[in-house]
């Protein structure tokens, strides 16, 4: 077969005819898709400095709790340390030791990693 | 089908209009539908497939730029969703190695029913990798015209130009292997 009988074939398709309904069915979906309300807006101005003033918390537990492991006489770096700012670090070290800090954040890891993976698949554009 | 028609009534609909969306729908209701065909060949699928289409125009209509006619703002974005749809379920194709043979035995092309012969190219094309098969659809689609088609599938002319190229040499060489071995079964 050469590509002259390819283009003939290919190129002399009959068109098909819209169903009597199918103009009537698009607009429904039309006006339904007008008159659903718009999405909220998320409340950015209220929610960045609560993220702002969280993500500072955490930050500083974090880093109290990091410089007390890592501290070869963590008496003298607590002594260092303000009582409320112990007693922030250790009440945090006692919770994540109880639920174990690794898994929390291996599992963490795990779901951020796997709604990525499903949103690149829901939505390959 | 004239830019002023659409044009009219895009400005309408962005106004707040919604019925003037009505006549976008019944001027390219067709060729939404047959391209949508081409890529699906389910009639019922293809009138789903051109709906979403419309819908997906109907949400991004304010993103059309003018700079470029409506149709081939609309015909891009189409066949985007419709390839998007065929990613996410495939047309079930027969392999071209499952087709039944031709009713004579002693058959050559030359002597394949014309309506068998179309089916077998059809079905080819429907097997081939995703990539010259999208540049194949819409090429005859658009009659044959290459900017056409790179403007719908939003890729530069040279690639389009050498996928129909690919596409075809693969097509003429799956069908030359198929009836082959259909005249040396039958002999």
């Amino acid at each position: 077969m050469n590509l002259e009988e390819i283009d003939r074939i290919l190129g002399s398709e009959e068109s098909i005819v819209a169903s009597s309904g199918f103009t009537a069915s698009v607009m429904h979906a039309i006006r339904a898709e007008a008159d659903t309300p718009p999405p909220i807006a998320f409340p950015w101005r209220r929610a960045v400095p609560v993220i702002t003033v969280a993500g500072a918390l955490i930050v500083a537990v974090l880093t109290l709790t990091i410089v007390l492991i890592l501290s070869p006489n963590p008496a003298s770096t607590a002594s260092a340390v303000s009582p409320s700012q112990t007693a922030a670090v250790t009440g945090f070290v006692r919770i994540a030791e109880h639920f174990g800090t690794g898994w929390l954040g291996f599992a963490s890891a795990m779901t951020v990693a796997t709604l990525v993976f499903g949103l690149r698949i829901a939505f390959p554009e | 089908m004239t830019p002023a028609e659409d044009e009219a009534d895009v400005d309408k609909v962005l106004a707040g209009d919604t019925s003037a969306f009505e006549g976008i729908v019944r001027r390219w209701q067709a060729p939404l539908i047959n391209m949508a065909y081409r890529f699906c060949r389910d009639r019922g699928r293809a009138e789903d497939m051109a709906q979403q289409a419309f819908l997906k125009a109907f949400r991004g209509l304010a993103q059309w730029r003018k700079d470029a006619a409506f149709s081939t703002w609309l015909f891009a974005l189409a066949a985007n969703l419709y390839r998007s749809e065929l990613r996410r379920i495939p047309v079930f194709s027969v392999p071209l190695e499952q087709i039944a043979e031709p009713r004579d035995p002693g058959r050559t092309d030359a002597n394949f029913d014309a309506e068998e012969l179309e089916r077998l190219v059809r079905n080819a094309v429907a097997s081939l990798p995703r990539k010259y098969r999208d540049a194949m659809i819409l090429f005859y689609f658009q009659e044959m015209d290459v900017p056409s088609a790179a403007r719908s599938l939003r890729l530069p002319e040279g690639t389009v130009k050498a996928r129909l190229f690919r596409g075809r040499e693969l097509l003429r060489a799956k069908l030359e292997v198929d009836m082959t071995r259909s005249f040396k079964d039958a002999t």
